[in-house]
């Protein structure tokens, strides 16, 4: 780039060249991120439109450095290649560090993310995200790298036919990458999939063999895309032999009346075609934002509202706001019927990211009756929830039969718990006394952000009831929470000992 | 051996054409191109220089044409338009001192003596140049670059009589050491009679 920068200059640069060139980089920016998805943006905008201008303005001038040195036209071709790939992907990085910084310093950061919090929530946390992010990001640079011809090309009409087909290329090429990925998404998701990335997030790989073999077609595309244009472009360039011209009669000098009168009638021919072509991108820049903007599925617009308090996502409470909410067992419909609020987050999950609103959203909804206390989550998890105080007034468990502890880590032996089954069995003793003793517990989300364990007491009229086909959440009676080797009920205003800690002690049976 | 041979060129650019023009240049020849403003002097040194290519018709240059040998045809001629059409940020030194990086045989030496012969400042920047300046730094590039062939679009315009002059002479004081053909478009009669061993007229797209 410095050597072609360094001899090469003397632009011709109109403001009709730089409006090309803007108006170029901004159908490049929406082919990426309508096909190819991410990647495109302000950055790959500014950073094409920059270079493109630059390089295509020395071209147009027919400022050729072959005509001062004595290189050949592949040489120089070279100097312009690496010039517009150095140009781009600089520029690209440039922009795109300006645009990450500009969101941390508070250009979009409302939320106070950190450096790292911002990332995870533009490329995710997974290797699974970054690979998919990864794989997008080359395929991009390659895209751009295959429309170098449209820098050098001066004749109108080979230029747009070879923006036409190169466009159908890379179309053809993002159809059979989703038709690949496809293979390994959910039936169900498919109709999420509205562009490139959004297929390689959804495609769940497992096997490393097939992660390769993705990766072998992403080097076969970068081959073909990156070598094709520029032989294209070489073939361009290059001198051609001479030839004897068919039909020399055609080339007449014309007079000053025929040059007005032909004048006159391209004036009106540019017109009509700028008029139809209004129209055709008018409409076809309507169907866009009708398409991508307005009608896509709100969750876009959504943010997070609530957060699981726990890791048990069956029993555990929630919060909504400042409220507390635990599951229970009711049939709702609310995601059909009711509004959507945003999302609910697991614990510590980021809901920032693509890959959360493609593949492991779940959205909050509540009814639209304004005395309906419910609340439902949908998507990859489907539970009913209804305000801890409601539930702590109505005592439904005092007429439950059978009550069980559940554990939060219930997959193994736990430090507090014996039990691998994850739930222990307690006594109707235990659970009077600690209502006796306890009574209203006022639940706060600050307490749950630090706890050592945690464990749900449920109760069930029965140990069918208990262990029907689904989950069953039960009748909320309390929790435990366990901190720094103190035992509480519900809030660590409320510490459990003497007599009630051993009963506990007991029915846990862990060290 | 003709230096340069056009023949039946055809070139449409807009509303322009150029119809079936031949012409040939022997070697050590100097020939000015004439006519009027848009008569298409510039656009036949663009088909010189491959800028634009012809729709129909073979260019050769030492007999050869542009992509047989483009290499050695390229290093064996200068093109100098109107204006430089190389990075006028630089100064005239440093872009000499880069350009010896590609072209190892340019005359360094030579570019220096030549810019003083003419009494440029060899820091300043080229485009701080005025146009006659500017004129005169093209030609002691283009000639510090060893050609046999060297092609001038208007390399007087704007120069006063005796700019014209020192220009002619340094071309003439290379000649002597070297085997130069020119050609050179200009709306100058002096220039024609006092230089040219010949004329093309152009009228109408052709060659009269």
């Amino acid at each position: 780039m410095k050597k072609f920068l360094r001899l090469s200059w003397g632009a011709d640069s109109t403001p009709l060249n730089l409006l090309g060139a803007v108006v170029l980089s901004f159908f490049i920016m929406l082919y990426i991120n309508t096909f190819i998805g991410g990647f495109g943006g302000i950055p790959a905008f500014i950073a094409y439109a920059f270079c493109f201008f630059l390089i295509r303005s020395v071209q147009k001038a027919g400022n050729r450095i072959s005509h001062f040195v004595a290189i050949d036209s592949a040489r120089e071709l070279r100097y312009i290649y690496f010039s517009y790939a150095e140009g781009y992907i600089l520029f690209y990085l440039i922009m795109k560090i300006v645009q990450v910084f500009a969101g941390i310093a508070g250009w979009g950061n409302i939320e106070g993310k950190s450096f790292g919090e911002y990332l995870n929530g533009l490329y995710g946390t997974t290797i699974m995200e970054r690979w998919a992010y990864i794989f997008v990001l080359i395929f991009t640079i390659s895209f751009v790298l295959s429309l170098f011809p449209l820098v050098i090309i001066r004749k109108t009409s080979t230029w747009l036919t070879y923006a036409f087909c190169n466009l159908v290329f890379h179309t053809i090429a993002v159809a059979i990458l989703v038709i690949a990925a496809a293979q390994y998404i959910r039936r169900a998701d498919m109709k999420k999939v509205s562009c490139l990335l959004d297929a390689l997030l959804l495609c769940q790989i497992k096997s490393t063999g097939k992660v390769v073999l993705y990766l072998i077609l992403i080097g076969i595309y970068v081959i073909v895309a990156v070598f094709g244009s520029y032989s294209i472009a070489r073939c361009i360039y290059r001198p051609k032999p001479g030839r004897v011209i068919a039909h020399p009669e055609k080339y007449v000098t014309m007079t000053e009346t025929e040059i007005e009168q032909a004048r006159e009638r391209s004036r009106k021919k540019i017109i009509g075609i700028s008029a139809g072509t209004f129209l055709v991108v008018a409409a076809a820049a309507f169907l866009f934002v009708y398409i991508f903007f307005i009608q896509k599925d709100e969750e876009d617009r959504f943010k997070q509202v609530g957060e699981c308090l726990t890791g048990d996502l069956c029993r555990g409470p929630i919060a909504y706001g400042s409220t507390v909410y635990v599951p229970v067992d009711a049939d709702c419909d609310l995601a059909e019927s009711g509004v959507a609020l945003g999302y609910l987050a697991k614990q510590g999950e980021n809901t920032a990211s693509r890959y959360y609103r493609l593949v492991s959203a779940n959205v909050l909804y509540k009814s639209i009756n304004k005395n309906h206390l419910y609340l439902q989550v949908a998507g990859t998890e489907n539970h009913t929830y209804l305000p801890m105080n409601y539930i702590e007034k109505q005592e439904f468990w005092r007429k439950d039969e059978l009550f069980l502890l559940w554990d939060e880590d219930w997959k193994g032996e736990s430090l507090y718990s014996k039990e691998v089954t994850g739930y222990s069995v307690c006594p109707k003793k235990l659970i009077t006394k600690l209502e006796e003793q306890f009574g209203y517990v006022n639940y706060a989300t600050d307490d749950f952000k630090d706890y050592d364990a945690y464990f749900t007491i449920s109760g069930y009229s029965d140990i069918q009831q208990a262990f029907m086909d689904d989950v069953s959440a039960g009748d909320w009676v309390g929790c435990i929470l366990v901190k720094d080797d103190r035992f509480y009920y519900g809030s660590y205003e409320n510490e459990i000992t003497g007599e009630l800690l051993e009963l506990l002690h007991s029915v846990l049976g862990g060290a | 051996m003709n230096a340069l041979e056009f023949e039946h060129i055809y070139f449409r650019r807009g509303y322009f054409t150029l119809s079936d023009v031949s012409f040939c240049i022997k070697i050590g020849e100097t020939v000015a191109v004439s006519g009027r403003s848009g008569c298409g002097k510039t656009t036949l040194f663009e088909l010189m220089g491959n800028v634009v290519k012809p729709d129909g018709g073979f260019i050769r240059y030492f007999g050869k044409e542009m992509y047989e040998d483009e290499a050695n045809i390229r290093r064996n001629m200068s093109l100098m338009f109107e204006e430089p059409n190389f990075n006028g940020e630089r100064r005239a030194e440093q872009f000499a001192r880069e350009f010896k990086k590609i072209e190892p045989s340019f005359d360094l030496e030579g570019f220096r003596a030549r810019l003083d012969c003419f009494g440029l400042d060899e820091k300043k920047r080229i485009r701080m140049y005025s146009k006659g300046m500017r004129k005169k730094m093209m030609l002691a590039f283009f000639l510090s670059r060893n050609p046999r062939l060297l092609l001038m679009d208007e390399p007087t315009g704007g120069l006063d009589t005796r700019s014209r002059t020192e220009v002619f002479d340094m071309i003439e004081a290379y000649r002597r050491e070297h085997e130069l053909t020119v050609l050179f478009s200009t709306h100058q009669k002096d220039d024609i009679s006092d230089y040219a061993n010949r004329i093309l007229h152009m009228e109408n797209g052709g060659i009269q």
